[in-house]
Parts: C-alpha cells; sequence; structure tokens
C-alpha cells in the first residue's frame, strides 16, 4: 500500500471551507479531463476521466463511494478503477485554527491488487504525494481568491460529486505517470507565463518610475547585482531599488521609455533583452542597451542581474545622482 | 529546376532541418559543429518525431562500444550479413556507405553532443545463427538513462511514447526476465525513474539529440509544417512553412535536409506507393509523406524496396496524446507461449516468434481466387497466457477489456464467434499442442531464432522458450489489423553517398538533402534489421550535415576498394 497526505492551512473560516468544498461546480474546476459522472445513488457515482499518460491519453472509469461525509470536518471515501486492479480510499479533515484560517488535511492511500500490484504501487508512490499537494495547493489558492461567501448547508450530492472529482485528479496521479506529467508541463508553461508577465510589468514600473507597481513584483527578499566595473555595479536590498525606480523620474524625466527586444523564460529564470531611449533631466539623450536576468519565487522576483554599458550610465547619468545625492539606479 | 522566390524571407539559416527526430537533429547538429548554421521546423508541437516512439535501438556492426566489451565484429562482417539478406535489392554503394558510417557517426555523436550508449548485451541479430555474418550480440545499442529535467523548457516537448516502457532499458528487462515476465519484475527502479524522468529507450535517444541542439542554441519551431521547397531556378534555397495558418518563408543559405519520416498517415501512398490496404499506425499523424510531395517538384527519385504490413491491434480508450486511436504491435505478444495466429481457415502460416515470417505470411496471395490466403487473421490465446504475460497494455491476470477480442469457454466457441473454421482451428492447436510436448515446431521452427526467443518469448519457458500449448479455457481471440511499417517503409527518395537527393537523370539535386526514413532503403534492400533505421538517421544526419557545411566525409571514396568483397 502507498500513502501520501498532506496539510496545510487556508485562510478561510471553516464555514467558507465547507461551502467551497461542497459546491461541485468549484471542484469540477479543479479536475480537468473528467467527461461524464454519473450518480448512482446517495453514496456512488461512476466517472468517466481522459487522463494522459506517458504519451497516451487512456479514458478510464472509475467507481467513487463515500463511505462517510461529516461536514464540514471530514469526509472518508474509497474507490475503484473499472478495468485496472488499483483499489484506493483517504480522507479529507478539517479542523478551525482561528475564524479566518482552516487546517485541512488530505490523506490517500492506493492499493495495487493482484499480481501486477507492485507495478502500481511503484508507479504511484512518486505520484502521490505530489498529487496531495497539488492538490491541496489548489483548493487553498481557490477558497482564498474567491470573497468569502455566506455559508450554505452543505447538499449531498455536491459533496459526492465533488470528491470524486477530486479523484479523479488521484487517478492521474496513480497511472503513473500519465496526466501528472501533462498537467506538470502545462502548470511549468503557466508559471512561465505568469513570470514573464511579472517581469514586463516590473520593467514597465521601472520605465515610468511607479515604485507601488514595481513593489507587488518584488519578493521580500528581493536585490539586484548591477554587474561590471562601473559607477553603478554592486548589490542593491530591495528598499534601495524601490527607492531608486521612485526617483527614476528625477533623473530621466522622460521615463526610460523602455523598447524590449526579447523575452526568454525558463524554469524560474525570465532573460529580457531590452534598450531605453530617454532624454536626462540635463537634457542629453541617454540610450542605453540592457539584459537582465531575473529569477523568482513563488511568481515574485528575488535576485536580478543587470547587464548594461556602464561607460555609458556613467557618463550620462552618474553626474545626475552626485548633483541629487542620490545612490543610483 | 523549379524558380519560386517569393518576395521577402521570414527567417534565415544556413541550414533547414525538417522535422525533429533522429535524421533532422543530427542533421542540424552536424551542419552546425561544421561552422553552418541550423534551424529544425517541426509540425507538431512536440520534438523528437518516431525517434521518440521507438525501442531505442540502434544498429550498428564493428562498433566501437562492442570492441571495448571484447565482443568479436568487423565492419566487413556488417556487410556480409546485410548482403546475404537483402534478396539483391540493396545497392552495394549504400550498404558499404551506410556500414563505414554508422560507427564513425556513433563517436561523433558521443564526443560532440555527449551521447552515452552501450551495447544491449545478450541481444542477438535477427538472423543469428543462421546467416553468415550475424552476431549473438554487440550490433544492438542502446542509450543509458537520459536525465530530462536538463531540458529546460524542452522536457515536456519532448515526445515520450506509449508503445515502449521507457523507464526501464533492454538490460534492466532482460536481467528481470523480459517482457514475458512483468509480474515477477521488481519495480524499484521503474518508480525511481519515472519519478526523476530518466528516459530510456526512444525517448531517452531522443532527448540526447534534443539536448544536443538547445545546447547549441539551435532553434526548434514547432508548429511549423513545411509545405514547398524553394528554388532559384538552380538550386534549393528555402521552404514555404505555414505556422497558425499564415506563410512563413525560410531561407536556406546552404540547403535544405528533409527528415520528415514515411507516409504511413497517408491513406492513399500507402495503398499506390507502400501497397498496404487500409493499414493502421502506431506512429503519429504528422507523418504524412511530405518528402515526397516536397521533393518531388524539385524533381526527385523516388525507389522502392520490399517490404511488408505488420499487425496491431487497438485496446478502447486508449489514444495517442494527438487524439487518434492508439494502435498497439502485436510482434512480442504472438510468440509467447500459449499463443498462436491463425487464418480463417483456423491454420498456423508462419513462425509467430519471428514477425519478419508472420508479416511475409500475410502477403501471400492465392492467386486462384485473387485473395490473401493469411488474411483477415487472428492472435489465439488460452487462460494461461493471459495469466503470465502481457497483452499489449493489458496486464497479466487482468480481465480482457471489453471491445479486445472475443472469449470462449472452449476453442469450438471461440471459432463460432469470429468465423473461423472451427475444425482447422481445433486440428491446429492438437498438433501445435503436441509439438510443445516435444519442444519443436516442425511446422515453422518457432523458437529456432535466438533474437525471437529472448523478445518474443518467455526465457522460463522450457525446453522451448515460444512453445507452450493452449489448453485451458477461457480462450480469446483477437482480430489483427493490418498495420503500417512504424515510420519504416518500402518507398522513399533516393539519396546519394553524402544523402544529397538524386534526380531522374541520377544527378545530385544541388541544396537538398534527406535523412532517416525518408530517404529509400537501398542501404537494406529486403532487409528488416531493428536498430537499423535509428541507426540510418544518425548516419544520415551526420553525412548531410557535414556536405551541407562544406565538409563532405571522404571516407567512401577512401574504403570502398578495401571493402570490395
Ligand atoms: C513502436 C516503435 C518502435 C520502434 N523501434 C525501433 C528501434 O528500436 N530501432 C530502430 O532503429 N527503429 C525503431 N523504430 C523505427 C524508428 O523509430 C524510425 O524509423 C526512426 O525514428 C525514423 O527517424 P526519422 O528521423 O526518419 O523520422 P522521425 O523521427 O519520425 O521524425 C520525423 C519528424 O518530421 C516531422 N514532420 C513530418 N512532416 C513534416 C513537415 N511537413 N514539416 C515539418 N515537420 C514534419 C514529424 O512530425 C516528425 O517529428 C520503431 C518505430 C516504432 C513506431
Amino acid at each position: 500500500m502507498i500513502e501520501a497526505q498532506h496539510a496545510l492551512v487556508i485562510e478561510a473560516g471553516i464555514d467558507n471551507v465547507w461551502h467551497y468544498v461542497q459546491d461541485i461546480n468549484n471542484w469540477a474546476s479543479l479536475f480537468p479531463g473528467c467527461r461524464e459522472c454519473e450518480i448512482i445513488d446517495d453514496h456512488n457515482s461512476l466517472w468517466l476521466i481522459k487522463v494522459g499518460a506517458g504519451g497516451m491519453v487512456k479514458t478510464v472509469k472509475v467507481l467513487v463511494r463515500v463511505d462517510e461525509w461529516r461536514g464540514p470536518g471530514c469526509v472518508n471515501f474509497s474507490f475503484n478503477l473499472e478495468s485496472e486492479p488499483v483499489v484506493g480510499s483517504g480522507s479529507y479533515i478539517a479542523t478551525p485554527r482561528s475564524d479566518i484560517e482552516t487546517e485541512i488535511g488530505l490523506q490517500l492511500r492506493v492499493e495495487g491488487s493482484g499480481q501486477m500490484a507492485q507495478m502500481w504501487e511503484a508507479m504511484s508512490k512518486p505520484l502521490l504525494p505530489q498529487m496531495a499537494r497539488t492538490f491541496a495547493g489548489k483548493l487553498k489558492d481557490e477558497i482564498e481568491r474567491l470573497a468569502p461567501a455566506a455559508p450554505e448547508p452543505p447538499a449531498r450530492t455536491p459533496v459526492l460529486a465533488a470528491l470524486a472529482g477530486w479523484l479523479r485528479n488521484l487517478w492521474w496521479a496513480l497511472l503513473g505517470s500519465p496526466t501528472e506529467k501533462l498537467s506538470r508541463a502545462e502548470g511549468e508553461l503557466c508559471k512561465m507565463e505568469h513570470n514573464k508577465a511579472v517581469v514586463l510589468k516590473f520593467i514597465e514600473a521601472m520605465s515610468s518610475s511607479d515604485a507601488a507597481v514595481a513593489a507587488s513584483c518584488l519578493a521580500a527578499d528581493a536585490f539586484t547585482v548591477a554587474k561590471g566595473y562601473g559607477k553603478f555595479a554592486g548589490i542593491r536590498q530591495r528598499e534601495t531599488m524601490l527607492a531608486t525606480i521612485d526617483s527614476f523620474n528625477q533623473l530621466l524625466p522622460t521615463g526610460l521609455r523602455v523598447e524590449v527586444k526579447s523575452v526568454t523564460a525558463q524554469g524560474n529564470t525570465v532573460v529580457v533583452e531590452f534598450e531605453g531611449n530617454a532624454t536626462t533631466s540635463a537634457g542629453k539623450p541617454y540610450h542605453n542597451q540592457y539584459c537582465m536576468v531575473f529569477m523568482l519565487a513563488g511568481g515574485r522576483i528575488k535576485q536580478v542581474n543587470e547587464y548594461f554599458c556602464n561607460v555609458h550610465a556613467d557618463e550620462m547619468l552618474w553626474p545626475l545622482v552626485e548633483q541629487a545625492g542620490m545612490n543610483g539606479p | 529546376m523549379i524558380r519560386n522566390l517569393p518576395a521577402h524571407w521570414d527567417l534565415e539559416a544556413d541550414v533547414i532541418a525538417i522535422g525533429s527526430g533522429g535524421g533532422g537533429l543530427s542533421a542540424a547538429i552536424t551542419a552546425q559543429d561544421h561552422g553552418a548554421s541550423a534551424l529544425v521546423l517541426e509540425r507538431s508541437e512536440q520534438v523528437g518525431g518516431v525517434t521518440a516512439f521507438s525501442m531505442g535501438e540502434v544498429w550498428i556492426p564493428g562498433n566501437h562500444l562492442a570492441a571495448a566489451e571484447g565482443i568479436d565484429d568487423s565492419i566487413e562482417d556488417g556487410v556480409r550479413y546485410i548482403s546475404n539478406l537483402d534478396m539483391g535489392f540493396g545497392n552495394k554503394r549504400a550498404i558499404i556507405n551506410q556500414a563505414i558510417h554508422a560507427p564513425v557517426a556513433l563517436k561523433y555523436f558521443e564526443e560532440s553532443i555527449g551521447l552515452r550508449m552501450c551495447v544491449v548485451r545478450q541481444l542477438p541479430d535477427y538472423y543469428y545463427p543462421h546467416v553468415e555474418g550475424s552476431t549473438a550480440e554487440g550490433r544492438c545499442l542502446e542509450v543509458l538513462p537520459f536525465p530530462a529535467a536538463t531540458l529546460g523548457e524542452w522536457q515536456h516537448k519532448t515526445r515520450v511514447s506509449p508503445h515502449v516502457p521507457y523507464s526501464l532499458t533492454h538490460e534492466d528487462i532482460f536481467s528481470m526476465g523480459g517482457m514475458a515476465n512483468m509480474s515477477s519484475w521488481d519495480y524499484t527502479v521503474m518508480g525511481e525513474r519515472l519519478a526523476n524522468d530518466e528516459r530510456c529507450a526512444g525517448p531517452g535517444l531522443a532527448a540526447y539529440f534534443v539536448k544536443g541542439a538547445i545546447d547549441r542554441g539551435i532553434p526548434l519551431h514547432t508548429g511549423v509544417n513545411v509545405e514547398e521547397l524553394i528554388a532559384d531556378g538552380a538550386r534549393i534555397v528555402g521552404v514555404r512553412a505555414t505556422r497558425d495558418g499564415s506563410d512563413l518563408f525560410i531561407r536556406a543559405n546552404r540547403g535544405v535536409v528533409i527528415a520528415v519520416s514515411s507516409f504511413e498517415r497517408n491513406e492513399h501512398y500507402n495503398r499506390t506507393l507502400g501497397l498496404q490496404l487500409d493499414p493502421v499506425s502506431m506512429v503519429m499523424p504528422a507523418i504524412t509523406g511530405a518528402h515526397l510531395r516536397l521533393a518531388g517538384e524539385a524533381g526527385a527519385q523516388i525507389a522502392r524496396v520490399p517490404d511488408v504490413s505488420m499487425l496491431g491491434f487497438h485496446v478502447p480508450g486508449e489514444e495517442q496524446e494527438e487524439g487518434v486511436p492508439l494502435w498497439r504491435g502485436a510482434l512480442p505478444f504472438m510468440g509467447l507461449p500459449h499463443t498462436i495466429v491463425v487464418n480463417r481457415r483456423g491454420k498456423r502460416f508462419a513462425n509467430e516468434a519471428f514477425y519478419r515470417s508472420v508479416y511475409f505470411g500475410l502477403e501471400e496471395i492465392d492467386a486462384m481466387t485473387q485473395s490473401y490466403k493469411n488474411f483477415p487473421c487472428w492472435v489465439i490465446l488460452d487462460s494461461q497466457a493471459r495469466e503470465k504475460y502481457p497483452f499489449g497494455s493489458v496486464m497479466p491476470g487482468q480481465a480482457m477489456p471489453e471491445g479486445v477480442g472475443v472469449q470462449a469457454d472452449t476453442l469450438e466457441a471461440l471459432a463460432g464467434k469470429t468465423g473461423i473454421d472451427a475444425a482447422g482451428l481445433a486440428s491446429t492447436v492438437a498438433g501445435f499442442n503436441s509439438y510443445c510436448e516435444a519442444g519443436t515446431d516442425p511446422d515453422f521452427q518457432r523458437g529456432t531464432y535466438p533474437w525471437g526467443a529472448l523478445m518474443c518469448g518467455d526465457p522460463a519457458q522450457q525446453p522451448n522458450p515460444n512453445l507452450g500449448p493452449l489448453r485451458k479455457g477461457p480462450y480469446y481471440a483477437i482480430e489483427l489489423h493490418r498495420m503500417a511499417g512504424g515510420g519504416i517503409t518500402s518507398t522513399g527518395i533516393v539519396a546519394d553517398e553524402h544523402c544529397r537527393a538524386v534526380g531522374w537523370d541520377g544527378r545530385p539535386i544541388e541544396g537538398l538533402y534527406v535523412a532517416g526514413n525518408s530517404a529509400v532503403r537501398l542501404d537494406n534492400g529486403a532487409l528488416m534489421q531493428s536498430g537499423i533505421t535509428n541507426a540510418r538517421g544518425m548516419t544520415h544526419g551526420y553525412l548531410a550535415g557535414r556536405h551541407v557545411a562544406g565538409k563532405p566525409s571522404e571516407l567512401l571514396r577512401e574504403q570502398l576498394d578495401r571493402l570490395k568483397p
């Protein structure tokens, strides 16, 4: 038997959490690939799920049984795949931490049966914890994203369906492969697109000297490293970065007027090549070329490596910085 | 030569490789390393092609890895093997060209892209020991597991295979008793490799080449369908492709390499060029014979070698990532104990443990009635086979899913359900069962080819890994479908020793190259040997890449005399 669990705190009261959990539509949006769900009776439902796995997509039927549901704190369930010798069970446990915080725990157990049990379990082992984590995370994000709605009495069918939906995701994890891989790929792409957007927003904020927007893009411990040997070279912590951006329009009343040449994202890194075409407060042209390497974590910028022509920046900007008694961009 | 220059170019490189399988990627890498800039155009959303679908076997006689293991082999013996089996349809020059360059290309990619391969120990040539020049092991190579996370953003854009257990090497599989004995495997390694995304077999092979390309900054453009070659009246100078419905004109300063595999997803070409009636296919929908249309306009010559259909089946509910039904090859399952293949009359017609035998048998025509003697055909198994062995994705002991054939408690009832002649089937099974007791198959010599015993049998089955009686109901019959060759095909473009496409006048077409399965198999003739096509892709890519970069290989000229028989 393979087991996995994951616990986290959702910033919402337990009734709000339950309100979300007991609504099938909310769950359905979290569980891609489901084509049909047939409610058999109060306890049983049959799910038809299309899952991607190791280069293929397979349609599978999963029979889900809710053994016990005790909202808002606990749900116990079990399931089995119709054509594959895999059975499983699990529980959802929610405990209030305060009026506005709920701790939820997900537990999953999977058991292969028959002579290929070892294969099914080997395939599930690395994926089950990941699944529990991913799912709990999604649940948290969704509940926190939505404005809390007034709790309503839970209804039976939606809970059932919701769980069955959850199990759909579980099945992905189980089949050792499939879907988890696709969803991870999609997740990666989404993440990279998100990272690009954050970085471009930051550059725009820098260009227009908008420290508030820039701040929303930076992690709490962000810093930047200006490379090279010029007067601007060195490390600046978040506060200094923001102060600099704030005073940027004193140096460049036109704004930096950024023209982005290329944006490349890989993993947690985004590389942007851009040009600035500004006029300084001394009325001189400032045309510099930049390549900045942004490293992100949790969708925020943690570190920036800046490459630009030090000679040009020293010549055009440094006298203005000195004049103003500033620290440099 | 056509002249169809566009008003403007959208992209430019010295070399354009069309297709991101073994052929295209190795051409791009080699060209770039020899001083020409390259880019790869791929029609699908993922790179890797059929190469990534494959078992990843690479067959190279006289390779240095076998020599390092102390295995006795030579390029000359390899040439002898092929010449003994090509039935006269091969071209000597082409055979020698491939034979001398494959070991060089292997070394080249080991050194340039960090390709890491090893000998698949114990895996003999198909025809060993029956044909002179064959070896018991050493020619078939496979990659060491590739850590796919190092592909970065290409990790999930590089294909994996729905056909092979790509988290295991051949060595892993053999050491656990072969595919037949899945039910007693230790799955720890598989679990770890899945978790770390370490890829073996074809997915691993393709991944090494994708890594080689991205490490060099070779742009891989996916979703780009090449539709036309562009020429300036004297040579090929680029291509017209479409992306998201709009045209893209891409200039090739030095040349274009076509490596788009075969035409097996094109029903019309299958019938008229492949001589195969409505075959199903294991490969992705993108394999539609673009090379024939592209190079045809430039006057490229095509040729054909003898070829046969394969056989496949489908488990309902299984699809390829592109959404088309997933067809699986019957090859590894037909020759297992307790399993036979019969025709309408209930008669066996081939050595089921040696797929070439079955597939040539399939083509047999009854001239008196102008009909296929052995098609349709069915694989028949009993419950012992179901308990012990996998059948495609249907695991040992797992109930046969609905829609995969029929089952019945007796052979007679099974015959009734399928339309197979009941008396014929009964006598075939009785005869076969008696052969199993003796351990020899006087009709079709099952078990006499060590390759078939290892790859299509149960090594634990004694005295013959390919023989076991059918005597325990319920029995199963699965009708097999004609299936195209998994990208390997009869008809392709004629190329010279530098993989330049050749026109009907016998002269190379300037600026046009072909690699992999797009090139006709004159270096094999009527022979098929697993691992040969992946080896061709790498070798062709190497040769084309060097020539297009202006640094052609001189090896053939140097060695031709020495190798003349
Ligand atoms: C299940 C299976 C197992 C196999 N096992 C082995 C084995 O162990 N050893 C072996 O040697 N061979 C094996 N083969 C065969 C082998 O994989 C192929 O022969 C080989 O990969 C062909 O390589 P290629 O470069 O010619 O084409 P591919 O790898 O198929 O690449 C062609 C690419 O071109 C793209 N393309 C097509 N048309 C266009 C267009 N118009 N524009 C842009 N791109 C286009 C396709 O999408 C594809 O990605 C196997 C095949 C299968 C199906």
